[in-house]
This record gives structure tokens, sequence and C-alpha cells, in this order.
């Protein structure tokens, strides 16, 4: 052990979750540390997420409008009571009291706030702050300002228990190396999801999310008892770049944003064929399923997307917000096509939470994309950075008070042990497989069995290979260097452990759902079945460590 | 084109390990439109393990600044020439290779007490805020602090932090465009050297997404000092 931090409050995560979460936590009365994997403020959602949130609800708009949207949404497997309190929350007005911290709204020439209807929003409810990444910017001046410990570049990879309690975490400093002990009598899981199990590329897999996202906070409370919902369903963008590299995972935007037209290798436009509901704008699952097929059906363009045709679009001014070089690379919209095809944008599952963000460990709680139930089978837009507003309040308060009632708590120092053990048995200097490599096995295997489309006999296959990557590659994996100086690659042998696990816990509640709903849709059982899947997968980890999934009823409103 | 190749040196250094920095030759097969961001990754997944540090690719987070050829540049908005020369970040320490310090940035910016200062609670008042105001405090939020500015700045070169260049004085300058802050923005301004600055452009000149930090900052506040 090369160092010990103690805290009443933990935060794991410096995202908005996290961000707002500490800043609660603090205000609240405790002692506060933020913990974060990359940069706080620069390793989240924030800085790419989409810059509209839900905030105002006002006549003829209610919490109760709000709450049926977002229960529609998640086609009805959402935890009912987490959606009634973000429903309520923002109908209260907390997502508006960022402007308090210093965020500012857009507003119109004459001073009205500027509001957005996002689909599926009954009204237009929504707000935008320029982009997302003014949040993250405003709340880390709002944790400056209190007196909230910093730790960047601290890779949690273990949460340790001690009576059934959660009393603290492990973790692997990137910038030296040193593996700390970190004692917190409530631990906030704030870190995000996995979408970066999807798909292979150089710069990252295929995803909007930066390359934090390897689903480790699932991961590591699964491992210490945790109840998970949700894995299964995981929302892909339709229509991002797939080339150049330089620019694969960025969100284009969908044709009836535009005006665009998507055509197949052959340059025929095929969308009609996909959708039934005439004149309507097909929604974001029908549209990557649709993109897949044509793909799948070897209809697909050189770097496997197809085209998102520009060059018709009555104004070219909508696109003016990409701040892409397009010039630079060669493209001119007015002429050439984008390749485009779905990428993995957010993971709707996650640690399983009731309305004050506690898993069913005592002592540990989660939010943001690190928790599920909230949005059940498909995420209303809008509501990720509503919810990490909302919840990170939620949770801070909560967490501070369950810090101030707690004087003393044990560690248990064999697990402790256990962990250091393990983080330098992974550390194996040498000639072998390189995690990096490992890495895009699982990412083009989740990608190819695991992604838009699935069927129960690829769904098996994808679980095999998993497994036959635990038992036969991770065994070789070696890294190059053993300098404790900026080692990615030891991050990156920890991320491989977690990684697998999390694409296990897709895969497998993916197969065991036999039925399509929201983001899921299984080619085998192309309907929803509300007769006997009006329910949630429940994960948990069995007494011989293996992985338990068990559907249970959705809770009760 | 498949046989193009560009030539990329990588300043490789690791201060526990190594007597002193030196510079390394990789090979890197050329794709269309390649940034140094994937060159580097390029050398990363297939030739040695550098250090060097990124996160979102697309030109948001502002985690990978590097020199490229002596002048400062995120790695991903960056496209690679044939020859490069990649360098860590002038004027920061080194953790190893390209990896360099950021934390004393986030401790000068602290000290200058960036967060809205609105003495006591705030009524939220939607009429407190105009048009106009989201559309001055509007070309700060884009600041995505990747330092780029204070690597290339020559006051800073010269005076370390007593001259608090751009990425740091731009939480400053934005709190100062809000109707309701109450701090003192512009002592701070002057007491950390605005008055310095005679607007030579090199911080704009570097920024990836062109703000004109000169004017909106130093000038800004340059004008407001003169009233004074």
């Amino acid at each position: 052990m090369d160092g010990i931090v103690e805290a009443d409050v933990a935060v794991i995560g410096g995202g908005i979750s996290g961000l707002m979460t500490a800043v609660s936590a603090y205000d609240a009365g405790a002692d506060v540390i933020l913990i974060d994997k990359g940069i706080p403020s620069k390793s989240g959602g924030g800085p790419v997420a989409f810059s509209v949130l839900a905030a105002l609800i006002e006549e003829p708009d209610s919490a109760d409008v709000f709450f049926k949207d977002l229960r529609e949404s998640g086609q009805y497997i959402n935890d009912p009571k987490v959606a009634r309190a973000l429903a309520d929350d923002v109908a209260a007005g907390r997502v508006l009291e960022l402007e308090k911290y210093g965020i500012i709204f857009n507003r119109l020439p004459g001073g009205e706030f500027r509001r957005h209807k996002m689909g599926g929003h009954t009204y237009d409810r929504d707000l935008g702050s320029f982009h997302s990444a003014t949040i993250t910017d405003v709340l880390l001046l709002e944790v400056m300002r209190r007196d909230i410990r910093l730790f960047p570049e601290l890779m949690i990879t273990k949460l340790l228990t001690y009576n059934g309690s959660v009393t603290g975490t492990v973790g692997l400093a990137r910038k030296d190396g040193s593996i700390v002990l970190v004692r917190s009598k409530s631990t906030v899981f704030a870190g995000g999801g996995g979408c970066q199990i999807f798909g292979p590329g150089i710069l990252s897999a295929y995803t909007t999310n930066l390359i934090e996202s390897t689903g480790d906070p699932a991961a590591i409370a699964w491992r210490a008892g945790a109840r998970l919902v949700d894995l299964e369903f995981v929302q892909f963008m339709p229509c991002n770049l797939v080339y150049p590299e330089r620019l694969r995972g960025v969100v284009i935007g969908e044709p009836a944003a535009h005006g665009a037209i998507l055509r197949n290798s052959k340059g025929e436009t095929f969308m009609e064929k996909y959708t039934t509901d005439g004149g309507r704008a097909p929604t974001k699952d029908m549209l990557a399923q649709a993109i897949m097929r044509e793909i799948r059906e070897g209809r697909g363009t050189e770097h496997g997307g197809v085209w998102e045709d520009f060059t018709k679009i009555p104004d070219f001014r909508t696109l003016d917000h990409y701040p892409y070089p397009f010039e630079e690379i060669g493209i001119d919209l007015h002429k050439d096509w984008l390749e485009v095809a779905p990428a993995s944008h957010y993971f709707m599952g996650g640690i399983r939470i009731n309305t004050n963000c506690e898993s069913n460990l005592p002592g540990l709680y989660a939010l943001g994309e690190a928790a599920g139930g909230l949005h059940g089978a498909n995420r209303l837009a809008g509501c990720s950075v509503a919810s990490s507003v909302i919840f990170g309040r939620r949770v801070g308060q909560n967490a501070a008070k369950r810090a101030k009632s707690i004087s003393t708590q044990g560690v248990d120092f064999q697990q402790v042990r256990g962990e250091e053990d393990r983080l330098k048995g992974l550390a194996k200097v040498g000639k072998g497989i390189l995690p990096i490599a490992i890495k895009k096995k699982i990412q083009s295997t989740m990608w190819d069995k695991v992604g838009v489309l699935r069927d129960g006999a690829e769904l098996s296959a994808a679980i095999e290979e998993l497994e036959r990557i635990r038992n036969e590659d991770v065994p070789k994996m070696r890294i190059r260097t053993e300098t404790k100086s900026f080692n990615r690659e030891w991050q990156e042998v920890v991320e491989v452990t977690n990684m697998l696990d999390v694409a296990e816990m897709v895969a497998r509640a993916a197969l065991l759902r036999t039925e399509s709903r929201g983001a899921h849709f299984r080619e085998d059982y192309p309907s929803k079945d509300d007769k006997q899947w009006l329910k949630n997968i429940i994960i948990s980890r069995a007494e011989d460590g293996s992985m338990k999934l068990t559907p249970s009823p959705v809770a009760s409103a | 084109m498949q046989n193009e190749h560009i030539e990329v040196e990588v300043f490789r250094y690791d201060p526990g390990y190594d007597v002193e920095p030196r510079y390394e030759t990789y090979m890197v097969p050329k794709t269309s439109g390649m940034t140094v961001l994937e060159a580097l990754k390029y050398i990363y997944d297939n030739q040695a393990p550098i250090a060097f540090r990124y996160s979102c690719r697309h030109n948001v987070c502002g985690t990978c600044g590097v020199m490229v050829n002596g002048s400062p540049s995120l790695a991903c908005a960056t496209t690679a020439t044939p020859k490069i020369r990649v360098e860590p970040l002038k004027g920061f320490p080194i953790v190893r290779d390209l990896a360099v310090d950021f934390d004393d940035c986030y401790t000068k910016r602290l000290k200058l007490r960036p967060s809205l200062d609105a003495k006591g609670s705030i009524e939220l008042r939607r009429e407190s805020i105009t048009f106009d105001v989201v559309e001055e405090y509007k070309q700060f939020i884009d600041c995505i602090h990747c330092y780029l500015c204070l690597a290339a700045c020559p006051l800073v070169e010269q005076h370390g932090y007593r001259f608090a260049g751009p990425a740091i004085m731009s939480d400053v300058a934005m709190q100062s465009r809000d109707p309701r802050d109450k701090g003192d923005r512009l002592g701070v301004a002057i007491a950390e050297g605005v008055l310095m600055c005679d607007e030579c452009g090199k911080c704009v000149d570097v920024c990836p997404i062109k703000l004109p930090v000169d004017r909106i900052i130093y000038k800004y506040f340059q004008d407001k000092a003169n009233m004074r």
C-alpha cells in the first residue's frame, strides 16, 4: 500500500454526476473527496453529451406528463419510483437551479428561455446550455470553491466490504503507479457506463463515448455483491461517422434533423423498406436497425457503414455547429456523401438503485450511467444530464447523512492485500498478448454478435468467445514496461478484466430476454412480449462466483 | 498511398529510469487525414508503450496537448505531415514521455476564486439574464482548458504563473460577464498581470477553437482598467 486517504464521502467519477454529488455532499456537511480515472470534468459524458436537458416544466406540462413520457420511452420496465423522483425534482425546478452556480441556459432575443421539444417528450421542456461541457466546467469551479480534495487519474479497482457494508475502495494511480487505500463511510459510484466494449477501432471502440467508459463501476460493484439491472439495454446512436478514423464516433445527426438521405453502397435509398409509418421520422432504434441490416446483408460501404447524403439538404447552416474539419480532410458536404454507422452511446443498465441512489450494499451508492433502473429499455432524450443533476443532489445529501451517522468502521485488510496482489500480478512484463489486443477482441466480438441486431445463436457464440478470451488469452496478457510513471498498459490490464465481466453480463442478459423491447432487438424474437417480459433482469454474484441472472417483475410504483 | 509512411520523432523520457531524455523515430503507415493522435496510437499499439494522454479524440476534452514540430497543438485535431517531431507541452513538468503534469494549473485557477460570487444565495430570476448577457458569456464557455495557450505565451514563459495566461484567466473573465457576479474580477485581473499583455496573439494562433482570448480577456480588462 503506497497511500491512504480517508473521507466521509468518496465520489468516484468526475463527470456531471460526480461533480454534482461532491458539491451536494459537501454542502450537507461531509468531508468529500472526488476521484477520477481521467481528469475531472474531462472524462465523463459531459464533454460529448448533447447540450440539451429536461429542465422546465410549466403548465400545461406537469410532473405527471413527464413521468408518463419517461415510462413510455422505457417501455414500462423502468423503476417507477426512480422515474417519478426524476419527474418530481425536474418539475420542482431542481435542474434550473444550476443557474445558481453560474451555468446560464440559452435565451431568446426577448429574454425567455430557448426551449426545445425533443423526441419522445410531450412538451418543450428541454433547455440548452451551448454544450454540456459548460455544465462540467462550471460544476468543477464549484468543486474548486469548496474544500473538496481532487484525485485526478486514480482508477478505482475494488470495493472493500466489512460486515456486509462497503467501507472503502482500492485504486491505482496512473501518474506514479501507487496503490491507494481509500477509507470512506459512503462510497458513490458516478463512473459511467461501458460503451467502450462495442466495436474495434484505432483510437477507440465504435462509440460516441470517451475512452474511459470501460464499465468499471458495474464490474467492480458486481464483484463486491451489488445487484445490477437492465444490462441488456444499450442505446446505439444511429448515424455517426465511421471514416476517416479521426472522426470515428462523431455523432452526425439523423437524416430527419437536416433533410439528409441514407443510401447503401449501391447508392440506393433504403429507409422506405423499413418504415411502415409513412411520413413520421423513424426512431433511433429503427434507424440503427435498418442501417445494420443493410450492412449485414452486404450493402455496406468500405469502412462498415452506409452513406448519409447531405448534398441536397435545404439549409447547410443546420450543419454549422459541427466543428469538424471536413474541408481539411477533403470532404465537401455539397458534393460528397459521409460514411455513417451506429455507435454505442449509453448504458441504460447498471447498479440497481432506489430513489436515494442506495444499492443493496449499505454504504454503496450509484447514479448516472453507472446506475440502472431509471431509463428502462430506452432512455428519453435530455434525461441523462438531468438525471446526473437530480440524483447528484439527492445522493450527495444521503451519502453525507449516512457518513455523519457512523463514527468508525473497519476495513478488511485481507481484501486490501488481495487486491494489491491482484494488481501487481496483472502487471506482468514480458512477451505475450498486449492488453490493447485483448480489448479489440472483446470489442469486435460484442460488435459482431451482441450489437444492434441480436439473435440467440450469435449471443451464445459471443458468450463462448468471451469465455475463451478469459481462459486462453488473459493468462497470456503481458505489458511492455514496468515503469510506474503513466503506465497506461497497467490500467488497461485492469480494464480488460472489467470489460470482460460487463461484456458477459450484456451478452447473457440479451440471451435471456427472448423478446424485443426498446434498444434490445432480437431477430429470433422480433416482438415485444408483455406477458412474459414486463420484467427486469437482475444480475448478482452467486456463491461460487458465477453470474446469476434473475428475471424479476418490475418494481411497484 | 498504401506504402506511404510518416516519420514520427517522439520525445522519450522516464524521469524514474532515464539518465536523460532522448528522441526515438517511428515509421507509421499513413492513412487518409491521419492525425498526430492516430500516429501516436499506432506507435503505442504496434511499436512501443509511449506515454501520452487523450480521452475524447474529437477536440472537446482538451487533454491531448503536445508540441508538434515546436508548436503547441492538440494531437487529435492536428493532421500529421510526412515528418513530425512530437514533444511534451512546453513549460509543464514531465510525468513520462509526452504526458505532463497539469496540477499547477488547477492550483492556480483555484487561487483566483473562479466560481460565481453572488454574495450569499441567489434569487433565481430568469429576467436577470438577457439575451445579450448570454451572447457575452457564451464566448468563454468554449474554452476547453487544454492549456496550449500557456505553452505559447511569451509572458508565461518569462514570468511563470505570475502572469495568468488565458486558460487560467478565462474563468475570471467569464464571471466578469455575469451580471449577478459580485467578485472584484478587475482587481484580480490587474493583480494577475493583465496589463502586461501586449496582444501578441500567439495564444489565439494555437487555440484549437480560435477563441479571440487576447481581445475578450486582456483587452477587455485593460479597457476597464483605463476607464477606472
